[in-house]
């Protein structure tokens, strides 16, 4: 199994690298732009670097879902997985054209609703985790399985 | 020595700045202060007891901690869990929509939800006057008592490679 991992910097990207115990068993490439903290990641890993692209950033989201099909094309991955933010809307968008599966993490700062990528994402994703119990009741679509450590 | 970081997300934290201003201007600071202003202007900010730097790396975050007598934070969820984690004094400034620090205020509810488990944080200058004068009990627990997801995701997709 090959993964797609993408994630914006500051704390998404810290949430990605606390799920290293999973994805550092599979093949993978990374989505991210560079940043004070990603700026490192190419070193040890394969990174696509892409425009950046913050909240309500819609020009951008455009840049980057033309990006996220050429992207996807080559990268073939089998799973794709977001911890968010909005990098995510093109990717998980994209892998809809592709049959990719998609998985969406949303930040833990969610304590009670989602954030607006979480609620775009939350009806295309096939996976759909939070990180509070208690958002499962609004959101019945959404899994709690624990939290990112 | 005291750090106070704003982060490095691209909104404008400039209520922390005057503060950091007031703080040192009142003389309730009286230590070296480390602070990360991340994409916030911060030119116009100078003092003896004052560094100012854009953006430290993970390894020069985790060093300042050690040595800080207190911490002072934008209430993101990735440094909270470092500052949790370390075991460091600390306190955090939600970024407040109101203000354009950000665009919504999940820092505010995320900051009300990590108070539950023992973590201050202050929404107006003279509740941060009071824990800087008398600093926070770290956390003598680990902030967050519950399963990890990286251990689900590990087990479920263990299952889907076998069932190909």
């Amino acid at each position: 199994m090959k993964l797609l991992l993408v994630c914006n910097p500051g704390g998404h990207f810290s949430t990605m690298l606390g799920l290293k115990s999973f994805w550092s068993a599979y093949q993978r490439e990374w989505v991210t732009y560079s940043h004070y903290d990603t700026r490192k990641l190419g070193e040890k890993e394969t990174v696509h670097w892409v425009t950046m692209q913050e909240a309500r950033m819609l020009g951008r989201a455009s840049i980057n879902f033309v990006k996220a099909l050429m992207i996807l094309s080559q990268s073939k991955p089998d799973l794709l997985i977001s911890t968010g933010a909005s990098l995510a809307v093109p990717f998980i968008l994209a892998s809809k054209f592709f049959g990719i599966k998609t998985v969406f993490i949303e930040s833990i700062s969610r304590t009670s609703s989602l954030s607006m990528t979480g609620r775009i994402v939350y009806n295309l994703v096939d996976e759909f985790y939070v990180q509070w119990p208690e958002c499962v009741e609004i959101y019945p679509r959404a899994q709690y399985k624990g939290i990112v450590t | 020595m005291i750090v106070y970081t704003l982060g490095t997300i691209f909104f404008p934290f400039d209520r922390a700045v005057f503060w950091l201003h007031e703080l040192l201007e009142r003389e309730i600071i009286v230590e070296p202060v480390l602070f990360q202003h991340g994409a916030t202007n911060a030119d116009k900010l100078s003092h003896p007891l004052l560094t100012s730097v854009a953006s430290l790396t993970i390894n020069e975050m985790h060093d300042a901690v050690k040595q800080s007598s207190l911490v002072i934070s934008h209430a993101g969820q990735g440094s909270t869990r470092m500052l949790a984690e370390m075991g460091a004094c600390f306190v955090l400034i939600p970024r407040l929509r109101r203000y354009g620090e950000h665009v919504d205020d999940h820092q505010l509810l995320f900051a009300r939800a990590v108070e539950r488990f023992g973590v201050p944080y202050c929404t107006e200058l003279e509740q941060l006057v009071k824990y800087i004068e008398q600093p926070p009990i770290p956390l003598q627990h680990k902030l967050f008592n519950a399963p990890s997801l990286a251990e689900h995701l590990t087990v479920r997709y263990r299952l889907v490679e076998l069932q190909k």
